[in-house]
């Protein structure tokens, strides 16, 4: 996993449990590295085009990053954003044992 | 190195490769099953939870077919395959699809009586048996949707057995046929990736294989084998052969059910533990209705799809359900191996007239929910209107469009497909690879087309008739 993927992923994980915090960030990992090759290095290229973005900002901006994303016209960007959001959301939901089914 | 021989080789252990090596192995052949994945004690991992996620799914479950828009898939990667995660629904082939596949592909054997013939059997060997008592609230929800809008719904049955206090145990390939065949003495080798055949000529002489050890670390393995069936499902076995310079009529015409889901939420909580029986009919074959798996991390993903403010449903997550609608697509799509990556590009580009189905689809879900007793309706539109009264429900024909749609399945099919003429299909009527003696296809690449209903039946019925087949020839 990239830098910039591991604090995307710290900013979007809201727990405050450091042990649920890692689980989520392992997991996120686990789906990053598992992902077919071709998915996976169009998210490496974009990761590596928006570390740009973000370091050029001062300060740097990883929440603007991701609101922009958000919202951009560009479906390939929205994705982005979406399947961090995604993998952390689901992770810290299942993997957290005191709230999940 | 280390060096295997087997008369027959199996690569794939999910509902067609189980029943090939169980009927090979029970014909007296020496058959060796070769499976990507792990091999799971049965009822060891939590239903759709992350341990199954990240061991018994290919990618963790989330792999995506590209296009516009792009298409999310799941597929089974374990000791058993997809029948190990899927929701064990069952549903013969339609006997006008039967009619219909054999007329234009030219397949001999192939009448719904001759099928069916082949579905009891199967059925008789899985177990598929309707719920012993009612219907869970998630189910009947579905249920009193229909009756409400004068719609057909069915309870389906399922792959399951039933104890006399009625607990269900899912029958996978791994309960069922799997044991059969080791039982005739057909042998595995699980966490072994097969990475390419080798073609001679005409005929295929064995496999080049990685295993996975236990450890972590890897091994080569070459299987020399008589004969090799491919049952990797309908992205790995084309992905596979092509990657083994087997390209003609290999790997296009890719068909999917593309689903859209809503996530439904009512005044009572909703149980979370099982997958709905239910299906609403009413638009069937084109159109079908039904209800997700709903722990609480897929209510989230399917709240949040909207990206409308969940935080208030998701703390109510107990009383939200996810319901989806499914469609017989008239786009097809392409696997495509690329030179040195294990997985092939997937593609799916969806018609003008399946993005209209679709908004049909979510607007007829939405209706039968709302007729339920669903309050709040929240689309996997990105965007999308969230919806309390029925008159709103309009919205969701713009809405889906392709910029917006947030489209998944699990179901894909038809990748290689059966023919007598060789310009329409991969294989012959049976399964056999053009042009290469001793290779064969079994599985659901061999379909069709997608068939409007959950194809593990039809998977294993048309197993079966080729599995029989291919023995008599041996």
């Amino acid at each position: 996993m990239l830098m910039l993927e591991r604090r995307v992923v710290a900013e979007l994980t809201t727990s405050s449990d450091p042990a649920l915090r890692g689980q989520v960030e392992r997991w996120v990992e686990g789906s990053l590295d598992d992902m077919a090759e071709v998915l996976r290095l169009g998210v490496i290229l974009e990761s590596l085009m928006f570390s740009i973005w973000v370091a050029v900002r001062r300060p740097p901006d990883l929440q603007g990053l991701l609101g922009w994303l958000d919202v951009s016209p560009i479906p390939l960007l929205r994705s982005y954003a979406r399947l961090f959001r995604s993998l952390v959301l689901f992770g810290e939901l299942e993997l957290d044992g005191s709230t999940t089914s | 190195m280390r060096h295997v021989d087997a008369e027959v080789l199996i690569v794939g252990s999910g509902a067609g490769g189980a029943t090939t090596a169980m009927v090979l192995a029970q014909a007296g052949h020496d058959v060796l099953v070769v499976e990507e994945g792990p091999e799971i004690e049965p009822g060891s991992l939590t239903p759709f939870g992350v341990d199954e996620m990240g061991l018994a799914y290919r990618h963790h479950g989330s792999s995506a077919a590209l296009g516009s828009p792009p298409v999310a898939y799941a597929e089974g990667r374990c000791v058993g395959g997809s029948t190990e995660v899927n929701s064990g629904l069952w549903h013969r082939l339609p006997a006008n699809l039967a009619e219909e596949w054999r007329g234009r592909f030219g397949l001999d054997e192939f009448s719904p009586e001759v099928l069916d013939g082949y579905a009891d059997r199967i059925e008789a060997m899985v177990a598929v048996n309707p719920l012993p008592g009612p219907a869970p609230a998630s189910s009947e929800v579905l249920e009193r949707g229909a009756t409400q809008l004068g719609w057909r719904s069915v309870e389906f049955p399922r792959a399951f057995s039933y104890d006399s206090a009625g607990r269900g145990t899912k029958q996978t390939m791994s309960r069922t046929l799997l044991p059969r065949a080791w039982d005739a003495g057909a042998s595995l080798l699980a966490d072994t990736a097969v990475t390419r055949l080798q073609v001679t000529g005409n005929r295929v002489v064995g496999a080049q294989c990685r295993r996975r050890r236990s450890d972590g670390t890897h091994e080569d393995v070459e299987i020399r084998a008589d004969h090799v069936v491919v049952c990797g499902g309908a992205v790995q076995s084309p992905a596979l052969l092509q990657r083994s310079g087997i390209r003609r009529g290999i790997g296009r015409g890719l068909k999917m059910h593309p689903t859209i889901k809503v996530a439904a939420r009512f005044t009572d909580p909703v149980d979370h533990q099982d997958v709905p029986m239910h299906r609403i009919t009413e638009f069937a074959p084109h159109l079908a209705i039904g209800g997700s798996a709903s722990r609480r991390g897929h209510v989230a993903l399917a709240l949040a799809d909207s990206g409308a403010d969940i935080d208030e449903a998701l703390a109510d997550w107990r009383r939200v359900f996810v319901y989806y609608a499914a469609i017989r697509s008239d786009a097809g799509g392409r696997v495509i191996a690329l030179p040195g990556m294990r997985a092939p590009l997937v593609t799916y580009r969806l018609t003008p007239g399946d993005l209209s189905r679709l908004a049909r689809g979510a607007v007829h879900l939405g209706e039968a929910l709302l007729a339920a007793g669903a309050t709040e309706l929240y689309p996997s539109i990105e965007g999308g209107s969230v919806v309390r009264r029925r008159e709103d429900l309009v919205r969701w024909w713009d809405e889906v469009d392709r910029a917006r749609a947030s489209l998944m399945t699990v179901h894909l099919t038809s990748s290689i497909r059966m023919s007598s003429t060789r310009s329409l299909a991969g294989s012959d009527p049976f399964g056999k690879v053009w042009d290469v003696d001793n290779l064969y296809v079994n599985d659901a690449s061999l379909l069709g087309d997608a068939p409007g209903v959950n194809p593990q039946a039809a998977i294993m019925t048309v197993a079966l008739r080729n599995a029989e087949h291919l023995a008599s020839t041996l």
